[in-house]
């Protein structure tokens, strides 16, 4: 059954009743607020959203924050009265990271249980549903990673919000060079073995030695292990002046804590948005002398004034700060908003067309300190780019942004429309 | 022993309730669902992804229920089939019926090798001897799905003597057909001689080797069988999800395939069918529990409440009625139908 | 040369610590009869209640003396409801048993616990020493050393004590034990708990220097091809097979992936099965169908 994410099952009574008083009410001055579409997932009162995220699998730490973004800004909207009358019911459906059951919520929401929008789902997933994502018609505003599958070829119904890989790269390899200062940077790697592993790997080594660097090694580090006993070796054996990492939170603690057992100390680190967790550095507070995350979100607490209507929110969603104090809060916030945006675009007759209709239409949508702006076009879906770097600070435990997003907007090549590296060059930064 | 020929005198019908009732309950089942009269949310995409696993369950009760030999390995022969789904459909574009052909085939051989171990060596070692073919296998995969790019490897789209298998109900068709066939042959396999000499070694592998039966051969035979189904299961379970990546063949995998044959009951067909209904709709049926809850403690655990029950209804099972859920439920269709009927012409109940 | 040898210390090192969980194994399935699949499930719990009775206690030697005292009695309890009704049962039913006890034990630990992984700042410390060229971890020489004391207290153990001579008299002659006097029952469930035991300072180890995550279950994986690659049939078979195992690892880890670690162990255990059954310091006995 469904759930409205703001009342629990005795308060949904009273909300319904009274959001038909409201919509009886707008009744007297605009005749169209009777419409619904149940194959849009529009009642009269209510439309709904669907979202399959990770809520109890390995990886909930990542995607738990998301979840809680979306449902948070959605609750707000729905204290002010809904979106043009309407409630919105934010229904989610647990996928633990498994693809069958990733798959299975997916076209539960085009069909089953229609939404007017849907947004959740990793990379392996995404790659599962790809072709039936181009077959229907539910808007799929993004997840907190985009698949290679999901853009190529050009996806009508899939909005990208997330930075891709290559854009993180492109920034953390001019940044963390330029922070060494260093005319032949000899730089190592690591990442799990996942897609986006491969991805952040290759495009790093070619990124490296544009740079005029070496790649000393790529170390590729598994879910599980008991300890990285070999890479902290390697480590210290070749002194390398960066690591540039991506994985997985706890693969990531593993590693700091091989590192400090060989005695590895005031390694710079630059790491892909999914490490961008302070628990990460904590675990071995002597290895690492600066921790810097490449990121296009920023954590509600980071990002001063415009944080604070997230936190606002979070707090009435009775939320903890390990909760949402992170980026991926801010990444299922800004989703939210912006299908709220084109939703309420659509007026008083929302469809899953007229929903997209608008999502084509929006046009440099203003995040602040939050995300850089969100631009969509008929023919260009991929929403968010801009990348700029995230300092731990050891002592507050939090990410602090390092300058603007428009500081680092020359080292983007837009990789995955022109799927060429070739304009980067390691000067890029303003 | 009473107990154990009442329960021989059980297990006839409960092939037949396989054959009979339940399967074309499932069938009802998915036609009600396209039509949209949903059970617990259950969907034909979760009724074609419970078939697929139906074919691995089976595979998993002739080697364990019908033969006593133990496998953890199927998780590595999903890989298998994912990775040979890739080899003979996308890169030697061959037509998806010849896959599952030369999937079933190469599965036997590798599942023959696999099972080698099992002629000279008892339970453990063997069971070992799997668990080593998972870990293989799955590194197999992963070096062999790196070949295809970062996106894990991609499949063709499917069709049968012309016919597309492009949506939902096709696969359904599909996979209810090739269902029946393993069902049926798997059915008659166990009637018939060769599921006697099955049981044999299973219950006295000395007494059924004194008796002629040429034990080595039968139980490479049998896990050549086994595995070669697997391995079908795992091409199905490739093209159906479109895209594979190393993630999905988990050990996790193949210990609910056990936890299905066991909570079900091992040693008959409608044991797995009955297994795998569990293991499909309890995940669906904690979902909606806790939707009703709407959130607290219990919303938030429900992926840990489904492996704790698992996990214990195996050990419940195991302890107290080794013959698993679909005896426990043949024993009280017995009890509900069959004796009041009788009772009243005097016989004794 | 010297990362070699670094990466051998790191190997008995990591390797020592499968053979404590090895030797457990052992010594349930030479007393009792049953592999205990939820082996692995004993480390990560204990890994798990050490964090939080640090943050109850306050002290994390404390801590760590409680979790060695409460895991053991677990495993008793966990012995009498769930392994004593199944001994004598075939392997096929004692097997599924442990998995399922498994299957619970971990879904337990993640209702408890939650996903994220934790971490435990114990009394090993994280530096490393220079000898010569090579650089070895100090916590690698603690766990090293710790094993050996854990190796040289159980050898005691079995040898002085009458409680040891009793586990060894029935995990060798059950029936002529029984007759001379000795209380099986009572022996089994000792096994047991000296095996949860062992598998909880396996635990301990873990949390003082790695992450603690529902993952170190995952440990019993690599243990049982240890178990029998020494055999199955020695208390000292394990401990050689954890720390050729552990090495193994550390090399496949070095020379060609962290992937092909796992696989490289697994096809050297399946190289044993088929060519020497009983293990390397394991005796000719009835493992032969």
């Amino acid at each position: 059954m469904k759930i409205n994410s703001t009342f629990g099952r005795t308060a949904a009574v009273p909300a319904l009743v009274g959001g038909l008083l409201l919509a009886s009410a707008c009744g007297s001055s605009s005749s169209s607020s009777s419409f619904s579409s149940p194959k849009d997932g529009v009642s009269a009162t209510e439309i709904t959203i669907g979202m399959s995220s990770d809520v109890t699998g390995p990886a909930a730490s990542n995607y738990l924050p998301y979840t809680s973004g979306v449902k948070a800004y959605f609750d707000a909207v729905n204290g002010k009265g809904g979106i043009n009358g309407r409630k919105v019911n934010v229904v989610v459906l647990d996928d633990q990271s498994q693809a069958p059951k990733g798959v299975s919520n997916y076209r539960r929401f085009v069909t089953q249980t229609p939404a007017l929008a849907f947004t959740g789902l990793n990379s392996t997933q995404q790659s599962a549903v790809a072709a039936q994502s181009r077959a229907n018609n539910l808007p799929f505003v993004g997840s907190i990673v985009t698949g290679a599958d999901m853009m190529k070829p050009f996806n009508k119904n899939f909005y990208s919000l997330a930075c891709t890989y290559p854009d993180q790269a492109e920034v953390a390899v001019a940044f963390m060079v330029e922070q060494l200062g260093l005319a032949a940077p000899r730089i190592m790697t690591s990442q799990t073995p996942v897609a986006s592993g491969n991805e952040w790997a290759s495009v790093v080594k070619e990124l490296v030695q544009k740079a005029g660097g070496t790649l000393v090694a790529n170390h590729v580090t598994e879910y599980g292990a008991l300890n990285e006993d070999v890479f902290g070796r390697d480590v210290a054996d070749k002194k390398p002046d960066m690591l540039i990492a991506h994985g997985a939170t706890s693969t990531a603690q593993v590693t700091m804590k091989s590192l400090a057992k060989f005695g590895v100390k005031n390694l710079p680190i630059g790491t892909a948005a999914v490490l961008q967790d302070g628990s990460v550095p904590a675990t071995a507070p002597g290895v690492v002398n600066s921790y810097y995350a490449f990121n296009c979100y920023t954590a509600p607490g980071a990002a001063g004034a415009d944080g604070e209507p997230l936190i606002a929110a979070a707090k009435a969603a009775g939320l903890e700060a390990k909760v949402y104090d992170r980026p991926e809060f801010t990444q299922g916030y800004t989703i939210a908003m912006v299908m709220a945006k084109a939703i309420e675009g659509a007026g008083d007759r929302p469809t899953r067309d007229a929903v997209q209709q608008q999502l084509d239409k929006l046009n440099e949508l203003d995040n602040g300190a939050l995300s850089p702006a969100v631009t969509f076009s008929p023919d260009d879906h991929v929403g968010i780019a801009g990348v700029r770097p995230y300092k731990y600070n050891p002592s507050s435990g939090a990410f602090e942004p390092v300058g603007e997003f428009d500081d680092y907007a020359g080292c983007l090549t837009n990789y995955y429309v022109t799927r060429s590296l070739d304009s980067w060059n390691k000067d890029c930064i303003k | 022993m009473t107990a154990s020929r009442w329960v021989a005198r059980v297990r006839a019908p409960a092939a037949k309730v396989a054959a009979g009732v339940v399967l074309p309950l499932l069938a009802a089942g998915g036609v009600w669902g396209i039509q949209g009269g949903w059970f617990l949310h259950i969907s034909l995409l979760d009724v074609n992804f419970a078939l697929i696993t139906l074919l691995a369950a089976l595979a998993l009760h002739l080697l364990t229920g019908r033969a006593g030999l133990i496998s953890i390995g199927s998780a590595g022969f999903y890989a298998l089939g994912a990775a040979l789904g890739g080899l003979f459909g996308t890169r030697l574009e061959l037509p998806f019926l010849a896959v599952l052909a030369l999937g079933l085939a190469v599965g036997a051989l590798v599942g023959a090798v696999v099972g080698l171990p099992s002629l000279s060596l008892k339970g453990l070692y063997a069971l070992l001897a799997t668990l080593a073919f998972h870990f293989i296998a799955v590194f197999a995969y992963l070096e062999y799905s790196d070949t295809f790019g970062y996106a894990g490897i991609g499949y063709p789209p499917v069709s049968v003597f012309g016919y597309p298998i492009d949506t939902d109900i096709a696969w359904y068709g599909l996979l209810m057909a090739i269902t029946i066939l393993v069902v049926y042959a798997v059915g008659s396999l166990s009637r018939g001689r060769q599921g006697r000499v099955l049981v044999a070694i299973r219950d006295q592998e000395f007494a059924a080797a004194a008796a002629g039966i040429n034990v080595g051969v039968t139980k490479v035979k049998v896990y050549a069988l086994s595995s070669a189904l697997t391995t079908l299961a795992g091409i199905l379970y490739a093209y159906y999800l479109t895209t594979t990546t190393v993630d999905l063949f988990t050990l996790d995998l193949a210990i609910q395939l056990i936890a299905i044959i066991v909570i079900g009951g091992s040693s008959t067909v409608a044991g797995s069918v009955v297994g795998v209904a569990i293991w499909t709709a309890l995940p669906k049926l904690i979902e909606t529990l806790s939707n009703q809850a709407g959130s607290g403690w219990f919303y938030d655990n429900k992926d840990g409440f489904n492996n704790v029950v698992f996990g214990l209804a195996i050990i419940l099972i195991i302890v107290l009625r080794p013959g698993g859920l679909a005896e426990m439920s043949m024993i009280a269709a017995r009890a509900a139908l069959v004796i009041p009927r009788r009772a009243p012409a005097g016989r004794d109940a | 040369m010297a990362s070699f040898i670094q990466d051998i210390v790191s190997g008995i090192a990591t390797g020592s610590i499968y053979g404590l969980v090895a030797i457990g194994l052992v010594l349930v399935y030479k007393s009792t009869g049953v592999f205990n699949f939820a082996h692995g499930e004993f480390v990560a719990l204990s890994a798990f209640l050490l964090t939080s009775l640090t943050a109850a206690l306050g002290a994390g030697w404390l801590a760590i003396v409680a979790v060695l005292v409460i895991v053991p009695i677990l495993g008793v309890l966990v012995h009498y409801l769930i392994i004593r009704p199944m001994m004598g049962k075939p392997l096929l039913a004692t097997v599924m048993t442990t998995i399922g006890l498994g299957l619970a034990l971990r879904a337990l630990i993640l209702i408890l616990y939650g996903p994220d992984p934790r971490q435990f700042d114990g009394p090993i410390p994280s530096n490393a020493v220079d000898i010569g060229s090579v650089r070895i971890a100090v916590s690698d020489l603690l766990t090293i050393g710790i094993a050996v004391v854990c190796l040289l207290l159980f050898g005691l153990f079995f040898t002085r004590s009458s409680l040891g001579l009793q586990m060894r008299a029935v995990a060798n002659q059950m029936e002529a034990s029984i007759l001379s006097g000795v209380n099986a029952s009572r022996i089994y469930a000792v096994a047991f708990g000296v095996g949860a035991l062992l598998a909880a300072v396996a635990g301990v180890l873990l949390a003082s220097t790695s992450v603690v995550s529902v993952q170190l279950s995952n440990l019993a994986l690599i243990a049982f091809p240890a178990v029998i690659i020494g055999g199955i049939s020695s208390v000292q078979g394990a401990i050689v097979g954890g720390i050729l195992v552990g090495v193994l690892e550390k090399l496949a880890e070095a020379y060609a992936s962290q992937q092909a670690a796992i696989a490289v162990v697994y096809a050297v255990l399946l190289a044993v099965l088929l060519l020497r059954p009983q293990g390397i310091l394991g005796t000719r006995e009835a493992m032969r169908a």
